[in-house]
């Protein structure tokens, strides 16, 4: 636990400390699960950086039926 | 110490800014404003994932079927995390989804409204969305703690919703004739359901949510924010607004009050709108055929020899 201390929280990176047996501790080695199955970039906001352009294409539009 | 002593102090403490976990104390009636709310909100995240579930059959590419899809997820997800904090001021998620689908407890306004088509997907996405955000951001502040912390990621969420919506309304705006007619036609459709999801003013005598910083701008203060940021870019893309119609008056843009019906809200208030009969009952049947689930879930594990 100190060792941890030392280690971690030497500049007060984190609120608590928990620490385990390696054996105790589950996870996987297939990074394939990782991968999302298909582009799911609308979740994200880069997706969405094209909007300036979309907004001045739209307004272009509007201006268009003047 | 006294009920009264422990009111006036956490009037004080309130008053002051503090704000309240799930564990401290509070007057009854702090708890079941907020509780209230806060089941309202989720009912609310619940029951609007209908709508827009209505239109994924109609999506116009597999990409905005997928984004839909994954927008409708995120809204029941927020309806959990909901339901959650309210469980911890004393009802179960049970009563809370019984009372919902029996009519017993309410949700907002816009979500007892039909869809017809993509356009309306639009305008969810990007206007009323947009309300919700303007909502949402000021709730930030609210006094109660944990209710501030869930919105911090439903907010995030929402925002990438917002995202969602206007870029589909870019898209039908830039597009055909008959996609910005799809626009129109939805706009012309939902903005009295948009006005009217702000409420009517509020009584900052007598609105206890607001006496408690649960809270802490009135409705027309928020309703005036959101005119503000969003009528110019609806009139910029060259879209009308049917009634109530917004105008500009020093710098601002807003609504003439005698504009504005407020008995379709009313009627909803009771329960009554164009849908909520028929949601409800969607709500009420699943959770029946869902049953077996849950009890599957409650069953212990049984071994395999």
């Amino acid at each position: 636990m100190l060792m941890a201390k030392e280690c971690y929280l030497r500049r007060k990176e984190g609120q608590y400390l928990w620490v385990t047996r390696r054996s105790e501790i589950h996870s996987w080695s297939d990074e394939a699960l990782l991968e999302p199955a298909a582009d799911k970039s609308y979740r994200f906001a880069h997706a969405y950086r094209d909007v300036v352009q979309k907004r001045e294409l739209a307004r272009r539009r509007a201006g268009q039926l003047g | 110490m006294t009920y009264e002593q422990r009111l006036t102090d956490f009037r004080h403490y309130v008053g002051a800014g503090g704000k309240v976990e799930a564990t401290d104390w509070m007057p009854d009636d702090y708890r079941a404003g907020v509780l209230k709310f806060i089941e309202m909100h989720a009912n609310s995240e619940m029951m609007g994932a209908i709508p827009e579930r209505e239109q994924i059959p109609h999506a116009p590419s597999l990409q905005r079927k997928m984004s839909l899809t994954a927008k409708v997820q995120d809204e029941v997800g927020h309806s959990q995390l909901l339901y959650r904090i309210a469980e911890d001021l004393g009802k179960s998620r049970e009563t809370m989804y019984l009372d919902l689908v029996n009519g017993r407890s309410k949700f907002h306004n816009v979500f007892h409204y039909p869809t017809r088509h993509w356009g309306d997907v639009a305008v969810i996405g990007w206007l009323i969305d947009g309300a919700a955000l303007v909502t949402q951001a000021a709730l930030l502040e609210s006094s109660y703690a944990p209710y501030t912390r869930v919105l911090k990621r439903i907010c995030a969420e929402e925002q990438l919703h917002l995202r969602h919506g206007e870029d589909i309304t870019l898209e039908l705006a830039s597009g055909t004739d008959n996609q910005r007619a799809m626009f129109q036609d939805a706009l012309d459709r939902w903005w009295l359901p948009v006005v009217h999801f702000f409420g009517p003013r509020s009584n900052v005598d007598k609105d206890l949510l607001l006496r408690w910083k649960v809270k802490t701008r009135t409705n027309e203060d928020l309703r005036a924010e959101f005119l503000d940021r969003y009528v110019p870019k609806v009139l910029e893309l060259g879209f009308s607004f049917p009634a109530p119609v917004p105008f500009e008056s020093g710098g601002h843009w807003v609504l003439r009050e005698d504009d504005i019906d407020w008995a379709p809200l009313d009627a909803i208030k009771r329960n009554q709108g164009p849908e909520t009969a028929r949601r409800l009952e969607l709500r009420r049947s699943t959770y029946e055929q869902h049953a077996w689930v849950r009890q599957a879930l409650a069953e212990p594990a049984t071994q395999v020899a």
